[in-house]
C-alpha cells in the first residue's frame, strides 16, 4: 500500500469516527436533555404545589384573602397564585387556588378547590316529626317532643317543640304501648296516649308550601342551601360525610351528611343507624331520590341529628333530633311500630348542621394537577 | 535490501495502524450503537411515566365519597380506579393491567404491554403500550405509610399511596460483552439497554 492510499484511507476513518463521534453526543445530549426535562417538569410541579399549600395556609388565618402571589421566587423558580370564588360540583362559594410554577422555562399547573363552610342556620323541623299527611304508630313507641340533651332521656325545661306536625288530618296511635308528649307554650307535656292536648298538631299548613327536597326542608336557597347542596356536600367527604346510592356500602359509623339515593321506588330496608360495634350515628341522614319515593324502613340502632327522607315506614330506632318525612302519600301501614323512642333534641340538630355552620376549618374538596 | 527492509517495516508498522484504527472505529460504531438504544429507552420510559403520573395524580378528582369507589381493583400488576382525568364533570374508569399481546413477535423474551383502558361517558379508550416494558409493579401503603402485603387489597379505601415500579429495555438486542453495570441494566443483561424507574405517588383525591 504506498504512503498516499494510507494517508486516504487514515484521513477516511478519522472523518467516519469524527461522524460517529458527533452522533454520540448527540445522542447524549438527548438523554441529557431528556432527563433535564423531566427534572424541569418535576420542579414546576413542586413548586406549583409549594404555591397551592401556601395560598391555603394564608386563607386558613385570613379567608377573604384573594391577592395571590405573582412571580414569586420560590426554589429556584417562580410561583404564581390566583384565588378565584367559583360554584365547583354545586357546591356555592368554593375558592378555586390556581398556582402555576414556573423554572427555566418550563411550566406546571396545580389547581385546588377549597372550601370554606358558610354561615347557615337552616329550617329545619316544625316538630319532632315533621310530617306531609296522615300517618299512625303502633307497638311501643315513644315520641318526645320536649327537648333533651343528645343520646339522654333528660329534659331541657320549655325549649322544646310539638311531638307531631303534620299537614294531613289525623296521627293516630295504634297501640296503648305508645306515647306521644311535647312543649306546648313552653310547658313541657311528658308523652302520654291518649297525647296531650297540643302536641300533636293537625291540618298544619307549611308557609311557602311543603318542602319537597331535603335542601328546601333545611331551608333553601334564603338559608344557604340551593338545589343539590347536600348532595354535592356529601360527595365532597366532608367531615366524615358520605354519598351512596347502594346503602350497604355505606361506611360507618355515620357522620356529617350521609346521603342515600335510591332508585325511583327504591327502599333502604333494614338498614342500621349504628355501626356494628354499636357506635350511633350522628349529623344528616337524608333518603331521598328524584321521584320523592325513597323509603327508610326498619331502621334500626341509634342516631342522633336531623332525618330528612321521602318516606319512613315501621322505624326501630333510638333517636333524637328532628325529622321530616316528605311524602304526602306514606307507603307501609305505620311510620313506626315495635319499639322506638324518638326524643326532639336541639343540640343534637345543632351539632347536626354544626359542621357547615360553625367549622373554621378549610377543606379541600378537590386537587388537578 | 534496505528499501526491502523499509517497505516491509512500513507495510506492517502501516497495517498495525490501520488495525489499531479499524478496531477503534469498530468500538466507536459500538457506542454509538448502544447509545442509541440508551436514548430511545429513555425516551419511551418517559413517554410511560407521564401518562401514568398524570392519570394516578388525578385518581379520585371529582369521584363521590365513600373513597372505596375511587380505587376498585388493587393488585400488584393490575388497578382499577376512577377519575375525571379530563376535567369534565363526568368521572371515567380507568384500568391499567399488563398482557403480553403484541409483544410475542419482539426480540426481547421478557417485554410486556401495559394496557390503558378508560371507560367513561366521554374519553372511552384501550391502548397498549408496547415499549419494551419488562416490568410493571405496584406497591401500595396506608395512612401510616406501612406496606398493604395482601394482593388483591382487600379494602381499597386504606389506600393512600401507591408506589410504581417500571423497568423498560429496548426490544432489540445487540452483541455487548461489557458489563451489566455499564450497561446499566438491572437485569444484568448486557444484550439490551434498560432503564429503571420508581415512585411513590400520593394522590391529593385519595385522603
Amino acid at each position: 500500500m504506498s504512503g498516499r492510499a494510507l494517508i486516504i484511507v487514515v484521513a477516511g476513518i478519522i472523518i467516519t469516527t469524527s461522524i460517529i463521534f458527533h452522533n454520540i453526543t448527540i445522542s447524549s445530549n438527548r438523554i441529557a436533555g431528556n432527563f433535564n426535562n423531566y427534572l424541569l417538569r418535576q420542579s414546576a410541579r413542586n413548586i406549583a404545589q409549594s404555591g397551592v399549600n401556601m395560598a391555603l395556609r394564608q386563607l386558613e388565618t385570613d379567608r377573604t384573602w384573594r391577592t395571590g402571589y405573582t412571580s414569586l421566587a420560590t426554589m429556584a423558580g417562580k410561583v404564581s397564585v390566583r384565588l378565584t370564588d367559583i360554584t365547583f360540583a354545586g357546591i356555592p362559594n368554593v375558592i378555586c387556588v390556581q398556582s402555576t410554577g414556573t423554572i427555566v422555562d418550563t411550566a406546571a399547573v396545580s389547581t385546588a378547590y377549597c372550601y370554606f363552610p358558610q354561615p347557615r342556620v337552616p329550617t329545619v323541623s316544625k316538630g319532632l316529626l315533621t310530617l306531609n299527611g296522615s300517618n299512625q304508630i303502633n307497638g311501643s313507641i315513644t315520641i318526645d317532643g320536649r327537648d333533651h340533651p343528645s343520646f339522654s332521656s333528660g329534659i331541657s325545661p320549655t325549649t322544646g317543640t310539638y311531638g307531631v306536625w303534620t299537614s294531613g288530618s289525623s296521627f293516630s296511635l295504634g297501640s296503648s304501648a305508645g306515647s306521644v308528649g311535647g312543649t306546648v307554650l313552653g310547658i313541657d307535656l311528658a308523652p302520654g296516649n291518649p297525647p296531650p292536648l297540643g302536641t300533636v298538631a293537625l291540618n298544619q299548613v307549611y308557609p311557602g308550601g311543603f318542602p319537597q327536597t331535603p335542601d328546601s326542608a333545611l331551608g333553601g336557597p334564603t338559608s344557604g342551601f340551593p338545589e343539590g347542596t347536600l348532595k354535592a356536600i356529601a360527595k365532597t367527604g366532608l367531615a366524615g360525610s358520605q354519598y351512596v346510592t347502594d346503602p350497604l356500602k355505606l361506611v360507618y359509623p355515620l357522620r356529617g351528611i350521609t346521603y342515600v339515593e335510591l332508585p325511583a321506588g327504591g327502599s333502604w330496608t333494614g338498614g342500621s343507624l349504628s355501626s356494628s360495634s354499636g357506635v350511633a350515628g350522628t349529623g344528616i341522614l337524608v333518603v331521598h331520590n328524584n321521584s320523592k319515593d325513597a323509603v327508610m324502613k326498619t331502621a334500626s340502632g341509634s342516631f342522633a341529628g336531623i332525618v330528612l327522607a321521602d318516606d319512613m315506614t315501621n322505624f326501630h330506632a333510638q333517636f333524637w333530633g328532628g325529622i321530616v318525612a316528605l311524602t304526602p302519600s306514606p307507603t307501609g301501614n305505620v311510620l313506626g311500630n315495635g319499639s322506638a323512642a324518638m326524643y326532639f333534641s336541639r343540640e343534637a340538630i345543632s351539632n347536626a348542621t354544626g359542621f357547615i355552620t360553625t367549622s373554621a376549618d378549610l377543606n379541600v374538596i378537590g386537587w388537578w394537577e | 535490501m534496505a528499501q526491502l527492509q523499509d517497505l516491509i517495516g512500513s507495510i506492517i508498522i502501516g497495517g498495525v495502524i490501520l488495525l489499531m484504527l479499524l478496531v477503534f472505529n469498530g468500538n466507536i460504531m459500538e457506542s454509538a450503537g448502544i447509545q442509541t438504544f440508551k436514548t430511545t429507552v429513555q425516551g419511551n420510559l418517559t413517554a410511560v411515566t407521564d401518562i401514568v403520573e398524570n392519570d394516578f395524580r388525578k385518581m379520585g378528582y371529582r369521584v363521590a365519597f365513600p373513597q372505596d369507589s375511587a380505587i376498585v381493583t388493587a393488585e400488584s400488576t393490575k388497578i382499577v380506579f376512577q377519575g375525571d382525568i379530563d376535567n369534565n364533570g363526568s368521572v371515567d374508569l380507568f384500568q391499567y393491567t399488563t398482557d403480553t399481546v403484541g409483544v410475542i413477535k419482539t426480540p426481547n423474551p421478557r417485554d410486556i404491554a401495559v394496557r390503558r383502558k378508560v371507560t367513561g361517558p366521554a374519553t372511552p379508550q384501550d391502548a397498549r403500550m408496547v415499549l419494551g416494558i419488562t416490568k410493571f409493579k405496584l406497591q401500595y401503603y396506608d395512612a401510616l405509610d406501612s406496606l398493604i402485603k395482601e394482593s388483591p387489597v382487600l379494602l381499597p379505601s386504606k389506600i393512600r399511596s401507591i408506589k410504581i415500579t417500571i423497568a423498560i429495555e429496548n426490544k432489540e438486542h445487540l452483541l455487548d460483552k461489557r458489563k451489566g453495570q455499564r450497561m446499566s441494566n438491572v437485569f444484568q443483561d448486557t444484550t439490551y439497554a434498560a432503564a429503571y424507574w420508581e415512585r411513590t405517588i400520593k394522590p391529593k383525591n385519595v385522603r
